[in-house]
């Protein structure tokens, strides 16, 4: 998953909003809705709690644009926010949820039980990679942000972020490894 | 962790970054390198396995909830209290194409039923769109009902006057009169002056095609036979309803074609059916063209609804009894075919449901919703284990073994379903008031079961059409 950037527009719809202009923050929402669950998704695991932690990444975001820096990416600040929120979820999580077949892509239920079962392995998998290595994967994988945006997300180097990459990618391989064996 | 000296190669592949040449540099050292092709192999794979997870949409009505989050500048604080005002702040947002909702009885309130939004993904859902066509379609002739009376009330000089209390006392049709009670104790209430208020109510009431649906005879029939508010309070029942994300499934003619197939219906409300529905196999035999073509003859369905021929084909070959037909042969044959059949559920179908598996296998409707992209929903709607469930609940089995709404559904041809996707009329069944008068207000209750309100809507059908 990929999205487009806009960084221009977006500093014109924030000034908007911030002269008051409320309407003007739906265009924001409906650019990053997608994004921004699909990343809470992938790192809470549970879609209840990746819509609360997105839903309140936005309404918090719009409490704070004040505070929004224009020299960097909206989308990086949004994520921030994010980031705070699902720390937030995790904080008051009472139950871990089972992952079960619904975290898995829309279009998976026509395919095997076994390949439902291997996408239930993959994002268990990848809730048990350290925060920092499941953040630059998520980011890479299903917010499709380059190297240099995730750094810049982040707020790390660009060389953390490959560093942090490989690592994840190599525990996901370790994690997964009966699962790769498959084919 | 120690990286591996071609970390960066194989990753920056794995990624799209590489130059050309250092693209071709790669490809020098896998061509002599087989470790590193090992090593790359895994971590393609590894790769496919996180990209296999693929995109994930928020819920529907997600941005106007956030906006109406963003206006009372409150964020959410998982309660159901939130996300219910979140509902009513989103307003006209559509019950079907939401991605998930959840039903949550209040057992301590006596509200009974009250709506809350969820958020997990999921397909259509066939307990779903019957209960909701039952409970929206209970609700409206309730409306329509008094929206009637009461215009007709004022017509006639009676006090026209806004108030609840007041609106309905003026001289009711006798049918009616003769009749009254529960359901004229529920016009007055307060819940129904509230629901009358309510603009999407209001527009759901002037909808003509709603209106006519309702005036069918197999409508009314199926409303006076159903026990509404037991299905809608059933655990089972209300999970499914809860989990499934109905969206697409509900308003697609072909799936709505094979819902009020006469096949489909009758082969809901069967165990052994529901139970073969959720086998693999049967969804990958049905979504083969070859298969549907053989399921088509006659010669098979007879095959198919004898368990004792189906054994006998498996165990001596196709050249035994009623298996020596040249198109049960051929289909025996198919790998697909055979694996369906071999199935326990399969067998467990054809001998415990009296023919009506075979007979729903043979639906050139319930075949058609198997192919394609919305064949992989219709799949996966009818292997949710949380639909199952509602299958097997016997309030949900008694509810679509029901004759009249069998009837009701087939004989709507098409209009419950497109009533069903209007969006004024979801607007209407979702709104809060609506929800807990249908699930927890005696009176409501009380009117719904009450046949004077069936009697009314046939007296306004004679009047109005």
């Amino acid at each position: 998953m990929s999205f487009t950037v806009d960084a221009d527009d977006d500093v014109v719809l924030v000034e908007r909003c911030l002269r008051g202009d409320m309407d003007a923050f739906r265009p924001l929402v409906e650019r990053y809705q997608r994004v921004l669950f699909g990343v809470a998704l992938r790192m809470l695991g549970d879609e209840d709690e990746a819509t609360d932690a997105a839903q309140n990444a936005f309404v918090r975001g719009y409490q704070k644009l004040k505070t929004y820096d224009h020299d960097h990416k909206f989308f990086s600040w949004l994520y921030r926010i994010l980031v705070n929120e699902c720390l937030n979820v995790r904080r008051v999580r009472r139950v871990r949820v089972p992952l079960g077949v619904s975290l898995a892509a829309p279009d998976d239920t026509h395919r095997t039980a076994e390949q439902a079962e291997i996408r239930a392995a993959v994002q268990s998998a990848l809730l048990r990679l350290p925060a920092p290595n499941r953040e630059v994967v998520v980011l890479r994988h299903f917010a499709g942000l380059s190297y240099h945006e995730i750094a810049e997300t982040v707020g790390v180097a660009e060389k953390t972020v490959k560093s942090r990459l490989y690592e994840a990618r190599q525990q996901l391989g370790d994690l997964l490894q009966c699962w790769r064996a498959e084919r | 962790m120690n990286e591996h000296p071609h970390d960066e190669l194989l990753h920056g592949a794995l990624d799209g970054t590489l130059s050309e040449a250092q693209a071709e540099r790669l490809r020098a050292q896998l061509a002599a390198d087989a470790a590193l092709r090992e090593r790359a192999a895994g971590l393609w794979r590894v790769n496919e396995m996180v990209d296999g997870l693929g995109p994930a949409e928020p819920p529907g009505g997600f941005v106007d909830r956030v906006m109406g989050a963003v206006a009372e500048g409150a964020p959410s604080r998982r309660t159901w209290l939130r996300r219910c005002a979140n509902r009513v702040a989103a307003g006209r947002d559509q019950l079907f194409n939401r991605r998930v909702r959840h039903l949550e009885r209040d057992n301590g309130s006596g509200d009974g039923l009250r709506w809350t939004t969820g958020m997990a993904g999921g397909g259509g859902n066939v307990a779903k769109k019957t209960l909701w066509a039952v409970a929206g379609l209970a609700v409206a002739t309730i409306l329509v009902v008094v929206y009637f009376n009461g215009t007709r009330s004022v017509d006639q000089g009676a006090q026209g006057t806004i108030g609840a209390a007041d609106r309905y006392r003026g001289a009711q049709p006798s049918t009616v009169s003769a009749k009254e009670g529960n359901a004229q104790k529920f016009l007055q209430s307060d819940t129904f002056d509230r629901l009358l208020k309510d603009k999407n109510v209001r527009a759901l009431m002037a909808d003509k095609a709603m209106c006519e649906l309702l005036a069918t005879p197999e409508v009314q029939l199926a409303l006076s036979k159903v026990d509404l508010v037991r299905v809608l309070q059933d655990d089972a029942v209300e999970l499914a309803i809860s989990r499934a994300g109905i969206q697409a499934a509900m308003q697609d003619e072909v799936l709505a074609a094979a819902m009020h197939s006469e096949n489909f219906l009758a082969a809901m409300g069967d165990e052994t059916v529901n139970a073969a529905l959720n086998a693999t196999s049967l969804h990958v035999a049905l979504a083969d063209e070859d298969v549907q073509a053989a399921l088509l003859k006659t010669s098979l369905r007879t095959f198919l609804a004898d368990a004792e021929a189906v054994q006998a084909a498996l165990k001596k070959g196709p050249k035994s009894g009623l298996a020596a037909n040249a198109d049960v042969e051929m289909a025996v044959k198919n790998t697909k075919f055979k694996a369906m059949i071999t199935d326990a559920s399969f067998e467990a179908a054809v001998r415990g449901s009296k023919g009506r598996f075979a007979n729903l296998l043979t639906d050139v409707g319930f075949q058609r919703a198997f192919k394609g992209e919305q064949g992989r929903l219709f799949a996966a709607t009818l292997a949710s284990p949380l639909v199952q469930a509602a299958f097997k609940n016997d309030n949900f089995k008694a509810l679509m073994a029901d004759d009249a709404l069998a009837v009701a559904m087939k004989g709507s041809h098409g209009k419950l379903f497109a009533a069903l996707a209007d969006p004024d009329f979801m607007a209407a069944i979702h709104n809060v008031d609506m929800m807990r008068a249908l699930g927890g207000d005696p009176d409501f209750q009380a009117a719904l079961r009450d046949s004077t309100a069936l009697a009314a809507a046939s007296l306004i059908r004679g009047q109005k059409y």
